[in-house]
């Protein structure tokens, strides 16, 4: 790793925390097996009863370890953002992440872990309610994953690190996603009319969805829209953030001039998708439709459609025209 | 639900306030000397950037032996038909050495009275006093003014001339003070004596300046430069910006990295300082058990009152910070960062307040500050009620 | 209202365990006063403990209000405790640096009602507890009859269905003791099921007992 990358605030305010969640998790982890090698609810022994309080101890390290990881994934995207500065050809964390060429699958994981992180908090949340810890073992099987992937993703990130180079250079966002660029052109041939229409169309979809409680055809339709809704902003809304017709790019609005939106922007479409797919999970899992978590998830959707049209509608009125 | 437990939370804290104070001060002292710190590099580093802004795109000199020599207007007539280049400056500027000081030497800058196109930094610096220079007048910085004076050199110094003689200037004024990180040994003096003075011959530049406004065009001038004259350097504000950014980065990095031991430390301290709670703590819990408190509301009890405590402190820490370094201008603690050069700095700090920094900084310190509390809370929160109340 | 089957209490193993309780069985109906009469050391606040799932059997089960209070998870088994049991203590139990109020608002906090409920559940326990007056008092600053009925108040202020004394007079004169039983006389009045765990033989000559059971070591 290059001492320039290291040094850098961000990069290591970012490793000094993951190494301590890692401690945490491999702690929470010998718990984690003890309970699967051991429980037994039925059994009135001292063992059992010590793992019933050992089991709160990794409860909370989970709770910990994934309220640190939701606040550490955006602190990721703001340091790679910075790292932007160090790199030539960067001008947002577009080109750090293309710097090494597993950088967006290292997003996408960290995404996964979130994810697996955020269910593994709504099944602790039923596992608490019923009488007799019926989600123990599973919630223990969970957590193995979950670790495995963050162990996975530390390896990762330390690989990214030190791949980053701050002597060669990469290519800026107007060249990856911009009208030069190879991730240009729409997937299977979309115009931007179409695209927005489906955006639309699958945003009103939602609620419909909720009312008739069809919650995997909802988690299926969350699945498109966070497709859908990624192109449409790097293609189509993204364009009024910046006010610029070929400024495509999902990362500068991360950004301080665009203030930060893009946080909440991502955020929200992530909370939206997150809501539909565990409320699809759990249901399997419990059999029971999860109609509150459905109903957060057309909220967030509903917050994320809004902002996105919000930027056309303000440009439009201070402007009188579309980009 | 919230009220009532907020409300029995701010009792609890607040009985307990003589456990929290001592945790609270240290964490506020920890987090006040990492933020003033932080802060002091991020100041400078952005008051850095801000000069460079103003700096010209391009430096070009004439090498000879690969040591920079003085340029003539000839270069600078041709790099002035160079399509894209705005303006070109050739620029007089040096070292002098006074022989009576010792160690000190000043940065002399040849300014040119008629030259309308002077950097945008020094029409900045000059902005009050320019118009009524004479000739035989000069603008020196803060620190030089001072420096003279102490040495009776009230209002004009002798300079030596580089052939020889001596060359009297009258000192007409002090340049901004927001410029001493920049030009903190700065002497401002008519383009002509300061020939004069660094032994330039008449005509001749020490390097000369380009702007070029399209960044786009920034790459094809330089290779259009360098490919047209083997004797010269380009030097690129780009490369320059690079440098600085290092050299900050490493700053924070160095500092940072002794934080974390002291970090270490701290959550070590906090570790058994919480595993060693008083039985009053034990008694409490017990009775809260006793009155149907499950772990999960206990847990939350604590977990809310380790966040409140840290955060505080953390405020806390960052408030006097923030007055520490932009209300005071960090008296000390400056002093590490800008360094001793020969001549002191005397700089003021700029608030700014970063909404970045604070995020890392406030998750640099409450991640590690619940990790340490995580284990101790817990054994806590499982006593049995009956062991607790004994 | 209290079922307890088979209730048998170890600690330790092996050669070194050590029998607290023994096969215990008990059944307390509804609105009944039972006296648990034994020395110390005979077990009964141990008894007492797994009867309001403060510690786990080793074997068998308390049933309360008809759930298994001895085998849920803590979270049910607090949530029981909480709603059903209210405790008395000997040495009061209470915080000593919150006013009586404060001191009623700690049971109330896990049922997560809104402010006005709360309010009104601490009057009405006050009330009933004949304390109103000091609701202000730091309970430091209060005598010892005042603070056994400050602890009457809390234990009331969930309205649970069973009171559980431990030794509730060991630390009251003679004119508190006979104040307190009136209490607990109201309380039985109110339909309340109450279990005394006591070596005060003064509680054998109330009118008002249902029945006292003796516990010696670890049996009925």
């Amino acid at each position: 790793m290059e001492l320039r990358i290291l040094m850098d605030t961000g990069v290591l305010i970012y490793l000094i925390l993951q190494t301590i969640l890692l401690l945490f998790g491999t702690y929470a982890l010998l718990g984690a097996l003890q309970i699967l090698r051991r429980w037994n609810f039925q059994a009135t022994s001292p063992r059992q009863y010590s793992l019933e309080k050992r089991s709160y101890l990794v409860m909370l390290v989970i709770v910990f370890l994934t309220f640190a990881k939701i606040a550490l994934f955006p602190f990721f995207a703001y340091t790679l953002d910075h790292l932007a500065t160090m790199i030539p050809g960067a001008m947002c964390a577009a080109g750090v992440v293309e710097g090494v060429w597993f950088g967006e699958a290292l997003l996408v994981l960290k995404l996964g872990l979130l994810f697996s992180g955020g269910v593994w908090l709504l099944l602790n949340r039923l596992d608490l309610q019923a009488t007799d810890y019926p989600f123990m073992r599973i919630k223990s099987v969970l957590f193995v994953v979950i670790y495995l992937l963050l162990l996975l993703e530390s390896g990762m990130d330390v690989a990214y690190l030190q791949g980053l180079s701050t002597k060669t250079p990469v290519q800026c966002c107007s060249v990856i996603y911009g009208v030069s660029g190879e991730q240009n052109a729409l997937p299977l041939g979309l115009g931007t009319a179409t695209l927005l229409l489906l955006f639309y169309l699958l945003f009103a979809l939602q609620p419909l969805l909720l009312l008739q409680r069809q919650g995997y055809l909802l988690a299926l339709a969350n699945g498109v829209f966070l497709f859908v809704g990624y192109y449409a902003v790097v293609h189509f809304f993204g364009t009024y953030i910046y006010e610029l017709p070929t400024h495509k790019c999902p990362f500068c609005m991360l950004q301080r001039e665009y203030y930060y939106v893009g946080y909440l922007l991502w955020g929200s479409l992530f909370l939206g998708v997150f809501f539909a797919a565990a409320a699809a999970f759990l249901q399997a899992t419990v059999k029971k439709p999860m109609v509150k978590l459905q109903r957060y998830s057309v909220w967030a959707n509903a917050l994320f459609t809004l902002l996105c049209s919000y930027f056309v509608v303000s440009y439009w009125l201070k402007n009188g025209v579309l980009l | 639900m919230a009220g009532s437990f907020f409300h029995f939370l701010l009792l609890t804290l607040y009985k307990n306030r003589f456990f929290h104070a001592t945790t609270l001060l240290m964490a506020a002292v920890l987090i006040f000397l990492l933020a003033s710190g932080l802060f002091v590099v991020g100041s400078l580093q952005k008051q850095t950037f801000l000069n460079l802004a103003q700096q010209p795109e391009f430096v070009v000199r004439k090498l000879r032996g690969g040591r920079p020599v003085a340029t003539d207007e000839q270069l600078l007539y041709a790099l002035q038909e160079i399509r894209g280049v705005t303006a070109v400056r050739g620029r007089v500027h040096g070292r002098y050495d006074d022989p009576v000081f010792e160690d000190t030497g000043f940065e002399l800058v040849g300014i040119d009275i008629f030259e309308p196109s002077l950097t945008r930094t020094l029409r900045k610096l000059t902005a009050r006093e320019f118009e009524k220079l004479s000739p035989d007048q000069m603008l020196v910085s803060p620190a030089v003014k001072e420096l003279l004076r102490q040495n009776y050199y009230e209002s004009e110094y002798l300079f030596h001339r580089y052939e020889g003689g001596t060359m009297r200037m009258e000192i007409a004024g002090v340049i901004d003070r927001d410029y001493a990180l920049q030009a903190n040994d700065v002497m401002l003096l008519p383009m002509e004596k300061a020939r004069e003075v660094l032994g330039l011959p008449y005509g001749t530049f020490t390097d000369i300046a380009l702007e070029v406004p399209n960044e786009l065009e920034l790459d094809t001038i330089k290779q259009t430069i360098l490919s047209r004259y083997a004797n010269v350097e380009v030097i690129d504000k780009r490369k320059m910006a690079a440098r600085y950014q290092t050299m900050y980065d490493m700053k924070s990095g160095v500092f940072l990295s002794l934080f974390t031991v002291v970090l270490l430390g701290f959550v070590l301290i906090l570790y058994f300082k919480y595993s060693h709670v008083l039985s009053s703590a034990k008694r409490e819990i017990g009775i809260l058990r006793s009155l149907g408190w499950s772990i999960n509301d206990l847990l939350r009890l604590k977990g809310f009152e380790t966040l409140c405590v840290g955060s505080v402190a953390f405020m806390g820490g960052f408030i006097a910070a923030f007055i520490y370094v932009y209300g005071a201008d960090a008296p000390l603690l400056g002093r590490i960062f800008l360094g001793y050069g020969e001549l002191p700095v005397d700089y003021d700090f700029k608030p700014f307040f970063d909404p970045g920094l604070f995020a890392q900084l406030y998750l640099l310190f409450i991640i590690p500050f619940s990790a340490a509390v995580i284990v101790p809370v817990w054994r806590l929160c499982i006593i049995g009620a009956k062991e607790a109340m004994k | 209202m209290i079922r307890v089957e088979n209730l048998s209490k170890y600690y330790g193993q092996g050669r070194e365990r050590k029998t607290v309780l023994q096969a215990i069985g008990l059944h307390i109906a509804q609105g009944e006063c039972v006296v648990l009469k034994g020395v110390s050391g005979s077990g009964k606040s141990t008894l007492l403990s797994l009867m309001a799932g403060l510690e786990k059997p080793s074997e068998g089960a308390v049933y309360i209000a008809g759930e298994p209070i001895s085998k849920l998870p803590d979270l049910h088994q607090s949530k029981q405790r909480n709603r059903h049991i209210g405790f008395i203590f000997q040495a009061y139990n209470l915080f000593e640096d919150m006013s009586v109020y404060e001191n009623l608002l700690a049971p109330l906090i896990p049922r997560k009602l809104p402010v006005k409920e709360v309010d009104r559940a601490v009057s009405k326990a006050l009330e009933a507890a004949n304390i109103a007056h000091k609701k202000h008092t730091v309970v430091r600053n209060l005598s010892g009859g005042e603070k056994q009925r400050c602890a009457i108040a809390r234990a009331l202020v969930n309205d649970p269905e069973v009171i559980l004394c431990d030794e509730p007079t060991a630390n009251l004169d003679k004119d508190n003791a006979a104040l307190f039983t009136r209490q607990l006389q109201q309380l039985k009045g109110a339909g309340k099921t109450l279990l005394i765990a006591t070596h005060d033989p003064l509680f054998e000559t109330l009118s008002f007992v249902d029945r006292v059971v003796t516990i010696e070591q670890g049996r009925i």
